[in-house]
Order: structure tokens, then C-alpha cells, then sequence
């Protein structure tokens, strides 16, 4: 017994910080399950390796697993659904690596304090990509969007409809708990907003924080889906940093972003 | 049959050890019968159709499901819903039930935070009024709840109990035991709910299988009871009055035995046999006893009466049981399992019940016949004859107007034909005052109705489903239906996958996926279990599952025809689509079922027209037969429609076995008339004593069925008591169609039975060889010849003498006639000529219509054939080519024979020349 304790204090010592630094640095997503669309941070998946085999995957344990399957072949395997459930398990693999990437934590973090879900649009990117002076004066001119994520630009509109010409209806733009729907003006007092609840907008799902450049500056990852009539329920991921309080949110720099599903066809 | 009856009649303890031994083989038989009512047994057996629609069942899973219905102001307090949940475990626990689906398992499909979420509406009970509202608003946007689960407007609402399919020959539920547990926890929850039942097939199965159980106790006495009166009013006899039931009470025994042993249960149409053969069984009975007291009033005892009865009846009986025989048989000709079984069991029981009466009746009246003689059935007094010959003399007289008033009663009845309409509904069957039917009205008021039919869109191409373009096509094809109001619940994946991509683009109500990506995203979340019913597992084929609570076969007809016509006119190319399901099925039970009865009313129809036909000689005689069973029939069709009456399982049958009855009078009526024509020579004689003989018979017979088939109208069944007020209607019908066409018809005809001509045949030799019939067919001679009788001489007898009345002439078939001069004094006879078989004599007086002038003396033992002047003239009127043949032989003979006679005279007078040259 006398000599149990001293062991088991040791022990305490030598576990306690290695899983406060896994727990630091492995980041530990939200994931939809596939079948049920529940909420999940693991799930398992059954998917065709070949024209008669099947294999389970346990996401995102199996993540290399599943990589090196993809690799051999495997994703061209099974109907229509069974390899877009291919592509949707690989896509979380990969965000689980983007967020990954760069393990340890970033001295510099302005962004976890943020409240994501309730932010202002205006805080983000309009059209990553594009300037959004160059936005609102010459769109044209502007890239196009960029593929799987967000583009706020799409809900800006020239002329408000005449029964919202009232200053009072428009409201600042933001997210309310996660969601944003409604329609973006430019006025003197900059960009404004009619929220409107049958409007196209967007939902975010999740915001995960990692260094995911490398910049030592800590990073939020948002992913979104689109909402509204006629939306493609496709996952949008929207990365951003600041490096102060006041600044706005922009993309990180040099950091891939992974592209999630398959392409529009 | 003759040989059987005689045989039985001479050793009655054989009869009766057979009767009894038959009895006690049958009654191991009887516990293993069971009543069954299956929702197979009304469905046309091994179609494709059916065939199509397992698979569909196999691939989709099944259709029907029982309801727990629930009605009540709030229907989702809490302490409802409690008690429901209490309910629906305790349902859940059931053997049989597979799953139950309420608004505690359908899936509220919607996202929280972007994540899609499908928990149950009821996953957590409601605290408030307005969160049991919005939990309501929600799912009754929910197209798998909408109507099906849910009423849209009222406070109603259904538990969906899916029931496992019975694994084996003896599974350890039945209709009966579900309905009880069912009803039971129904009952629970009364307190909670203002009306709480459960209602679906097995339920309405139960109810039916009840109904026969209680009717067997209720319509068997009452059938008895009434076969005893009729007997009683017209027999009057204990005897003749206990026969028919004793005779039809082994037969039903030996019946059930058959079935039992054949595995056949009783079930909605099959439950009506055992009073059908009281009923049915009693007219072969009936005949035989009516003949046997007939022999004794004629002053024979009781075993002469009783060979009597078999010489006259066991042809005729042997006869009109393969008539009706084959009415019962023709049913069986359905290839729907219930009218199959039907047919079948029938006409067996019919033959088991023809084997009791030719058995049981010579057996019992060669021991009791003899203390019965009560002579108390007056019918048979003087009186009646002179009524018999008052009729006919009547009848023949307005003949014309008889016609004519028959002729517009068969128009009046065509007309009203085209108004029958065709019902072939489980639920119609229970009548109006059924609870189980008011339950079921009360959902198809409330909710979608019971009833439903699948449409199977395929193309054969994997993934077609995950495609807007076709589940658009999908999409149309229920819109059409809403559009023409006769559906409030149609489903499909297209539903499902509006209902999903609504909760992902958070919109209010369901809304079909713009884009084949977003399909595809959404696929993601979709598992195919909760889809199964609807789509197949590569998304080549999709099922559209419509509920409905048309009862009517014509207006499910009609739609079915308009939608199959939407779908030929308007579906995508690429795509097939059919119509199946359990009304479907039902529908096509039903057209096979009345293509069937009128196939089976035809070839009953044809096959007497042939039976006759070939008894009688003569198609005509045949069609002329059919004359009195066919109107019956038409009249039966007429009041169907005119009353309103719909063609079912019930009414289809009721003329077949109508007809197969009713044609045994008809049989009796014109097998005694050849009889007494034959006797009587005269047609109107034989006319009267046919209406005189056949009377009795054929009214009790008649009365009989009618009161057996008015028993009917006292069942719960509305087939069963529509079958019994056509089948009285017929047999009523056809009673007078029997006194009134068949006595009209037949008076035209020279009526020779098959009989006849058997008995012909043995002098066929004969005939062919005389002069009389030279170059004329056999059957042309045996038409000519049945026309008369045959007489037996002996030796010395005279077959005419001198100074008669010329009306006959005579065909000599056996023995020697001589016709002479009556001679004076020793020579009592001067030879003119002597006649062997084949010759033909007393043509000269008939013909040149003189008396006699000479005898005709039989020299041996001789058979003549008796040809009268009044069968002769009717041949020249019916059959102009053989009389002018018969009259050109006869010219021939005649002249022959005056030749002869000449020769014989110049020969004399030679040799009386030649004797006076010698005395000379």
C-alpha cells in the first residue's frame, strides 16, 4: 500500500499533461452522421470496396484507412449514394486534417472569443476573394467565388423592395444563433440588412478553431450549409483569422483549403 | 339407376348399414373443419396479376395495416399521450405486431442547428396547449401522417399497428384472438379518448366469421323449419315429410366430412351449403316419394309402389340430379378460391345427398311405405284432374296473349340489365348496421380509409429515383389524383425526399429537391429502411401508395381506367408504370368473378340445351327447354337492376344454381309428357295428365326451395341475402315459366326420348329391311316411327276385324299376322296375305278411310308398331322430306302388294279355269 501511492502519483504526473496537450492540439470536430444526420463527433460507415465486398469505417479513427482505400480505388465502388458517401467520409477525413495540420497550439488567438454565431456579416469576408470596395463598385471585376465557400455577396441586392424602403426595417447584418437569412443593401450607413425568414441564407453548423497555416495565430473554421428554397445542402467551409481584436476577419494565408463533395454537375 | 333403387328397396338394412357406416366415416371427419375467412380466398388464385403483386409485396412490403382510432378534444394532453404510450408498449408486446407507427415513432424530420434531426414528434410529451398545437400543425404537413395518422381538420387521430406475417401452417394467432386483444386495449382507452377502436381486415375477417358461426346456429332451424312446412302443407305425409330431411341430413354430414377432410373451411359462401342442401336436396325426394304414393294410390302395395317408383324415376332423377349437379359444379369454375371451394364442395355435397336419397329412400319406404298411406294429400283427387284440364284447356286458348304478356315481362326485365351495377366489397358484405362497418366509415370519413392500391413506376435503370426529372413524374401522377378528389393520402419517395430537403433549406412545408445535386446530397442522410416502401434499394423502381375508401367495384373501375389513361398519356417514356394493390386485386377478383358466373350460366345453359337435346333427339327440343330456365334468368338480371341489387359474390351465384335447380322441373314436366303422349296418343290428353302429375311434385319442389331460399333473407350477410331473395326469385319465376312456356312449348313437339330409341335399336334390323323405310336414314326412321307405340299380341288376338274404325297402320316388328276375309261356317278366315317382320300392314282401309274389310289374326306371339293417322299427318306437317320418302315406300309396297294380290287372283282363277276344263 506505502508503496502504491508514490506509483500512482507519478503516474498522475506523467498522464495529466500528455492528454492536456493531445486535448490542445487534436481538434475534435462535429460531424453529421451519414443514414441520420445526427450530430456526432464519430460514426462508423459501411462502404463497397469492391463489386462484392463491404468494409466498415470508424470515422475518424480510420481516417488512413479509408485514404488508402481511396487511393487503391475503392471510391469508385457501389450506386449513385454509396459513392457520395465515399466522398462525404473522406471529405471529414480531410477536414479533420486541414484542422490538424500544424498540431500545437497558436500563441495568438483573436478569434475564440468571438461570437461566431451571432456575428456581424460585415466582420467577414463578403466574397472571399474579392475586395469588397472592388464588390460594390465594380463586381464584375472581381474573381469569381470561390468554389465550397460562402459567398454573402449572393444575398446583396441594388433596389429594395418598395414596401421595405423604411429605414427602420433595415437592421445590421448578422447571424442570429447560427443563422442568417434575409437580403444585404448597400446604404450611407454602409452595408445593411432586411432579415427575412423565408429568404436564401446561410447556417453554420460548426466553428472549430486551429492553427491551420501555421502562423501561430489561432484560426476559426466555420462550416455552413446554404439555406432558403432551392439550396444545395452542401457543406461550405469559411476559415478566418485576425491577428487583433479590432480587425476584421479575413482568409489565413497559405493554407489549402480543402474542397468539400463532389462538383457541381 | 332403376337396378339401385330396386336393389335397395329389396334389402333396406343394407341401405341403412351403408348410411350409417358412411355417417360414422364422415363424422371423423367433421372436428377437423374450422370456420376461415381469408382475404385470399375472394382473390382471383395464381393469376399474373397476383403473382405481379406479391413481388410488389416482397420488394415493398404490404399495404394493409390496423388502425387504432382515436378521437378526443385534446388529443395531445399529457395524460392522454401517457396513457397512449402505456398502450402502444403493451401493443408492441403482442406477438403479432410488428410495429406500431404513431406520432411516437414517424419521424419529425427537421434540423436543429443545421443538423438534421429525426426524432418523433412525440419524443418528448408536450406541457403545453400550444406545443401539443405546433406539434400537430407540423404533422399534419407531413404527408406520411396527413390523413393516414392524422386528421387535418378534426381531433382524430390513428395508431398504425403493422402486423407480422404468420410464420407457418399454424401460427399462434388468428384473426379472432387479435380482434379480442385489439379490441381490448382499445377499450383502455376509453377514459381518455371519446372514441378509441381498432379497425382493419383482421377485424372485419372476425366479424364475418362470427356472423357464419351464429348463423349456422340461426338460419339451419329456420331452413328445416321451413322445408317442414312446405313439405307439410303439400305432402302431408309424416314420412315423406321426414325423408327429405333425414336424406339431406346425412348428406350434410358426410359434406362436412368431406370438407374436413379435404382441408376446405367454412367461410362466407361455403357456410350456406348445409341449408343448400336441405333446400336443394329435398326436390329428387320429393319426386321419388310423390311417384311411389302416386303407385299406391293406383291400388299397388308397397313393393309393387316401389318399382313402380323406380321404373318411372330413377332415369329421370339420375337425370335432373346431373343437371343441377352440374349448376353447382359450374360455380367451381371460378378461379376465386371462395367460389372454387364453393363449386366443389356443393356438387359434391349434391351427389352425396343424391347417394342418400337413392339409398335411404327405397330403404326406408320398403320398411315404413306401407303405414304412411294416410291418402291426405288430396292433391291427387278428381277434382284436380278436372282443374289440370281446365288449366290446359285455358292456357291453350290465350296462348297468344300468354306469349305476348311473357315477351314484354322478358323486355321489361332486359331493359332494366343495363342498370346493375357490380360490388365486390368485404365490408359492403356486413350491411349497414355492422359496427365493425361503421367503425370502418368512420375512418374513411376522418381519415384516408382503409382501402388502398399501389402504383409501381419502373425503368428497369438504377438510380432513375434520384433524379428530379422522374420524381417529377412521380409528383404528377399524385397530383392528378388529389386533383380528381378520390384519394386523400398519396405517398411516395418524392414525398419523403420534400420532406428532407425542406428540413435542409428550413422551409415551412415539404417541397420537392430542385436539382439532382441536391438529390444526391441528401441521399447522404437518407437511410433506405425508412424509405423501403417506397423506393427500391437501386432506385429503379418506385411505389406510389394510395389510400382510398371507395367501396363501389364500378367507381373504383372508373378511376382506376381514368388514372391507368392519365399515366399511358402523360409518363416519361423511359418510365413503365402499373396499377396493383389490394384493391386491384379486389377488382379484378371481381371481373373475374362475374366473367366467370356468366361463362358458368352459359355453359349450364348449353350443357342443358345438349342434355335435352340428345335425351329428346332433337337440338330444338333442347333450346325449347331452355326457354323456361333462361327467362327466370333474365328476369333475375332485370330486378337486379331494378332494385338496385349489385352483382356479387352472392348474386353471381344465384343463377347459376337457379338454373341447375330449376331445369329439374322442366325435366319431370317433359320426360311425363312423352310418357302420357305416348299412352294417351292425344297431345292435350297427355297435356293434362302431364299438368295433373307433375303438379304436386313440381309445386312442392318449388315451394320448398323458395321458402329454403327465402331462409337466406334472414342471414346478416347482404350477398348471402341477396343470393336468397334472386335464388326464391328464380326458382318462383321458373315455376311458372314451368306451368305456362314449358307446357306451350312442348305441346308443338313430337317428343322422343334417348330411351325410345335404345329400345329401337334392338329392331333396328327390322325396320331398316321394311319396305316402309327404304332409303330413308336410321334416324330419319326413328323419328318417323317414335311417333307411335308398340303393341305385344299372342297368339289368336286380333290386331283390328272387320268393320273398325280405320285410324292406324301397323309395322309388323315380330311374330306373323295374317290378314283374311272373315270367312262362314269351318273357314273362319279366307287368307289374303300373310305378314312377317318388317312388313306393313292396314294402310288400305287408313288410307282410302274406310272401316276395315278385313282381320288381321296374330298367328305367334307378335310386337306391332302402332303408327296413327294423327302422327302420321304430323310428320307431313314437320318433316315434309321423310313423309314424302314414306309416302313414295308406301305407294311402293301397295302397289307391289296389289300386284301380289293380283297375281294370287289371275293364279285362282287359272286354276279354277283349269279345274272346270277338267270337269268339263
Amino acid at each position: 500500500m506505502n508503496r502504491f501511492i508514490p506509483c500512482l502519483v507519478l503516474y498522475a504526473l506523467l498522464t495529466i499533461p500528455s492528454l492536456g496537450f493531445t486535448s490542445a492540439s487534436k481538434a475534435t470536430p462535429y460531424f453529421s452522421a451519414p443514414y441520420t444526420g445526427e450530430k456526432v463527433q464519430q460514426y462508423d460507415i459501411e462502404l463497397p470496396i469492391s463489386r462484392h465486398e463491404k468494409e466498415t469505417f470508424h470515422i475518424p479513427n480510420d481516417c488512413s484507412k479509408l485514404n488508402s482505400r481511396l487511393l487503391e480505388g475503392a471510391g469508385h465502388w457501389g450506386n449513385r449514394v454509396e459513392r457520395r458517401l465515399w466522398m462525404k467520409a473522406d471529405d471529414d477525413c480531410r477536414y479533420l486534417n486541414f484542422l490538424n495540420k500544424y498540431s500545437g497550439k497558436a500563441s495568438q488567438d483573436f478569434v475564440t472569443d468571438y461570437d461566431f454565431y451571432n456575428a456581424r456579416i460585415t466582420d467577414f469576408p463578403l466574397r472571399p476573394g474579392c475586395d469588397l470596395n472592388l464588390l460594390l463598385r465594380n463586381p464584375a471585376a472581381c474573381p469569381p467565388p470561390m468554389p465550397g465557400m460562402p459567398n454573402f455577396s449572393m444575398f446583396m441586392s441594388s433596389s429594395m423592395p418598395m414596401h421595405q424602403t423604411q429605414e427602420e426595417n433595415l437592421k445590421d447584418c448578422r447571424f442570429e444563433n447560427g443563422l442568417f437569412r434575409g437580403f444585404i443593401y448597400h446604404t450611407g450607413m454602409g452595408l445593411r440588412c432586411i432579415r427575412d425568414s423565408k429568404a436564401p441564407g446561410y447556417r453554420i453548423l460548426s466553428v472549430d478553431f486551429a492553427d491551420v497555416n501555421g502562423d501561430d495565430c489561432q484560426d476559426a473554421i466555420l462550416r455552413m450549409v446554404p439555406v432558403g428554397r432551392g439550396a444545395r445542402p452542401s457543406l461550405l467551409i469559411l476559415p478566418l483569422t485576425r491577428c487583433s481584436d479590432n480587425e476584421k476577419f479575413s482568409l489565413p494565408s497559405g493554407s489549402d483549403y480543402p474542397r468539400f463533395g463532389p462538383a457541381p454537375e | 339407376m332403376n337396378r339401385i333403387l330396386c336393389y335397395f328397396s329389396g334389402h333396406p338394412v343394407i341401405g341403412l348399414a351403408i348410411i350409417l357406416l358412411l355417417t360414422a366415416i364422415a363424422s371423423s371427419q367433421i372436428g377437423k373443419v374450422e370456420v376461415r375467412i381469408s382475404a385470399d380466398e375472394m382473390l382471383v388464385q395464381n393469376n399474373e396479376e397476383q403473382e405481379y403483386y406479391r413481388q410488389i409485396q416482397t420488394l415493398f412490403g404490404d399495404e394493409q395495416v390496423n388502425l387504432l382510432y382515436l378521437e378526443s378534444e385534446d388529443l395531445l394532453a399529457r395524460d392522454k399521450l401517457e396513457a397512449l404510450r402505456q398502450t402502444l408498449d403493451k401493443l408492441q408486446k403482442l406477438p403479432y405486431v410488428k410495429k406500431t407507427e404513431s406520432l411516437f415513432s414517424v419521424p419529425w424530420v427537421k434540423t436543429v442547428d443545421g443538423y438534421l434531426d429525426k426524432k418523433p414528434y412525440l419524443a418528448k410529451l408536450p406541457k403545453t396547449t400550444e406545443e401539443s398545437q405546433r406539434i400537430l400543425n407540423e404533422a399534419r404537413k407531413n404527408p406520411f401522417l396527413r390523413n393516414i395518422l392524422l386528421s387535418p381538420q378534426r381531433d382524430v387521430m390513428a395508431i398504425a399497428i403493422v402486423m407480422q406475417k404468420p410464420d407457418g401452417d399454424a401460427p399462434q394467432w388468428n384473426d379472432e384472438s387479435v380482434t379480442r386483444d385489439l379490441n381490448t386495449l382499445a377499450e383502455e382507452l376509453r377514459p381518455w379518448y371519446k372514441t378509441s377502436f381498432c379497425i382493419g381486415f383482421p377485424q372485419v375477417r372476425a366479424e364475418i366469421a362470427d356472423r357464419i358461426r351464429a348463423e349456422q346456429t340461426s338460419l339451419f332451424p329456420l331452413a328445416i323449419a321451413a322445408l317442414l312446412i312446405a313439405l307439410f302443407l303439400l305432402l302431408r305425409q309424416v314420412i315423406d315429410i321426414l325423408l327429405p330431411i333425414m336424406t339431406a341430413g346425412f348428406s350434410i354430414v358426410w359434406t362436412l366430412g368431406f370438407m374436413g377432410a379435404a382441408d376446405i373451411p367454412i367461410n362466407v359462401v361455403t357456410s350456406i351449403i348445409p341449408i343448400l342442401l336441405i333446400i336443394v336436396g329435398s326436390t329428387e325426394d320429393i319426386h321419388l316419394l310423390a311417384e311411389f304414393r302416386h303407385g299406391q294410390k293406383a291400388g299397388l302395395d308397397a313393393t309393387a309402389a316401389l318399382k313402380h317408383m323406380s321404373r318411372r324415376m330413377g332415369g329421370i332423377i339420375l337425370l335432373t340430379f346431373i343437371t343441377t349437379y352440374l349448376g353447382f359444379l359450374s360455380v367451381g369454375l371460378s378461379r376465386i378460391e371462395a367460389l372454387w371451394q364453393f363449386g366443389l364442395v356443393a356438387s359434391t355435397g349434391l351427389a352425396l345427398n343424391f347417394i342418400a336419397t337413392i339409398i335411404l329412400i327405397p330403404s326406408v319406404l320398403a320398411l315404413a311405405g306401407k303405414w304412411q298411406l294416410d291418402g291426405k294429400a288430396r292433391i291427387y283427387g278428381g277434382k284436380t284432374r278436372l282443374l289440370a284440364k281446365r288449366y290446359w284447356e285455358w292456357l291453350w286458348r290465350h296462348r297468344l296473349s300468354i306469349i305476348i304478356f311473357f315477351l314484354l315481362w322478358a323486355l321489361v326485365a332486359i331493359s332494366g340489365i343495363p342498370h346493375i351495377h357490380i360490388n365486390h366489397n368485404a365490408i359492403d358484405s356486413l350491411g349497414k348496421d355492422s359496427e365493425v362497418r361503421k367503425k370502418i366509415e368512420l375512418v374513411n370519413e376522418n381519415l384516408a380509409g382503409l382501402e388502398s392500391l399501389s402504383i409501381i413506376v419502373e425503368s428497369g435503370i438504377e438510380d432513375t429515383f434520384l433524379k428530379v426529372r422522374y420524381l417529377e413524374e412521380l409528383d404528377e401522377i399524385q397530383k392528378y389524383i388529389r386533383e380528381k378528389g378520390w384519394s386523400e393520402s398519396t405517398t411516395s419517395f418524392a414525398d419523403y425526399l420534400s420532406l428532407l430537403n425542406a428540413a435542409f433549406q428550413e422551409l415551412d412545408e415539404p417541397l420537392m429537391p430542385e436539382s439532382d445535386d441536391i438529390i444526391t446530397e441528401l441521399m447522404i442522410f437518407l437511410n433506405h429502411k425508412d424509405v423501403s416502401a417506397y423506393v427500391s434499394e437501386d432506385f429503379s423502381r418506385a411505389r406510389i401508395l394510395v389510400r382510398h375508401s371507395m367501396e363501389s367495384s364500378e367507381q373504383l373501375q372508373a378511376t382506376l381506367k381514368d388514372l391507368q389513361n392519365f399515366i399511358d398519356h402523360n409518363l416519361d417514356a423511359g418510365l413503365r408504370a402499373r396499377i396493383t394493390g389490394d384493391s386491384v386485386l379486389t377488382l379484378s377478383a371481381t371481373n373475374a368473378m362475374i366473367r366467370g358466373q356468366l361463362q358458368s350460366i352459359a355453359i349450364l345453359l348449353v350443357i342443358i340445351v345438349l342434355i335435352i337435346g340428345v335425351l329428346f333427339t332433337e337440338l330444338k327440343v333442347g333450346l325449347l327447354a331452355a326457354l323456361p330456365n333462361f327467362f327466370p334468368v333474365i328476369v333475375m338480371f332485370g330486378f337486379m337492376g331494378y332494385a338496385d341489387i349489385p352483382l356479387n359474390i352472392g348474386t353471381t351465384m344465384a343463377a347459376a344454381i337457379a338454373i341447375g335447380i330449376a331445369v329439374d322441373d322442366t325435366l319431370h314436366f317433359m320426360l311425363r309428357y312423352n310418357r302420357e303422349l305416348q299412352a294417351r296418343k292425344s297431345h292435350n290428353i297427355a297435356m293434362e295428365y302431364t299438368i295433373y302429375g307433375e303438379a304436386l311434385p313440381v309445386v312442392s319442389t318449388s315451394v320448398a326451395l323458395i321458402a329454403g331460399f327465402l331462409v337466406f333473407t334472414q342471414a346478416s350477410f347482404e350477398p348471402i341475402i341477396q343470393f336468397g331473395a334472386l335464388g326464391a326469385l328464380v326458382i318462383a319465376t321458373a315455376l311458372i315459366a314451368d306451368f305456362i312456356i314449358t307446357p306451350l312449348a312442348v305441346s308443338s313437339l313430337r317428343l322422343v326420348t334417348i330411351w325410345d330409341v335404345l329400345s329401337l335399336r334392338l329392331r333396328k334390323k327390322v325396320l331398316e329391311k321394311s319396305p316402309l323405310f327404304k332409303n330413308l336414314k336410321p334416324w330419319q326412321i326413328r323419328q318417323f316411327i317414335l311417333s307411335g307405340r308398340m303393341v305385344e299380341y299372342n297368339k289368336g288376338d286380333f290386331v283390328f276385324r272387320r268393320g273398325q274404325v280405320s285410324t292406324e297402320l301397323y309395322v309388323l316388328l315380330t311374330g306373323t299376322v295374317e290378314v283374311c276375309l272373315p270367312g262362314s261356317g269351318k273357314k273362319s278366315c279366307n287368307l289374303l296375305e300373310r305378314f312377317t317382320p318388317g312388313d306393313v300392314f292396314g294402310d288400305v282401309a287408313l288410307f282410302a278411310n274406310i272401316p276395315r274389310k278385313t282381320d288381321a289374326v296374330v298367328k305367334e306371339h307378335s310386337t306391332v308398331l302402332v303408327l296413327t293417322r294423327e302422327g302420321i299427318e304430323r310428320t307431313m306437317r314437320h318433316r315434309p322430306l321423310i313423309s314424302a320418302r314414306i309416302f313414295s315406300n308406301l305407294t311402293s309396297d301397295l302397289s307391289r302388294r296389289m300386284i301380289k294380290l293380283i297375281s294370287k287372283q289371275e293364279m285362282k282363277n287359272r286354276n279354277q279355269n283349269n279345274d272346270g276344263g277338267r270337269k268339263s
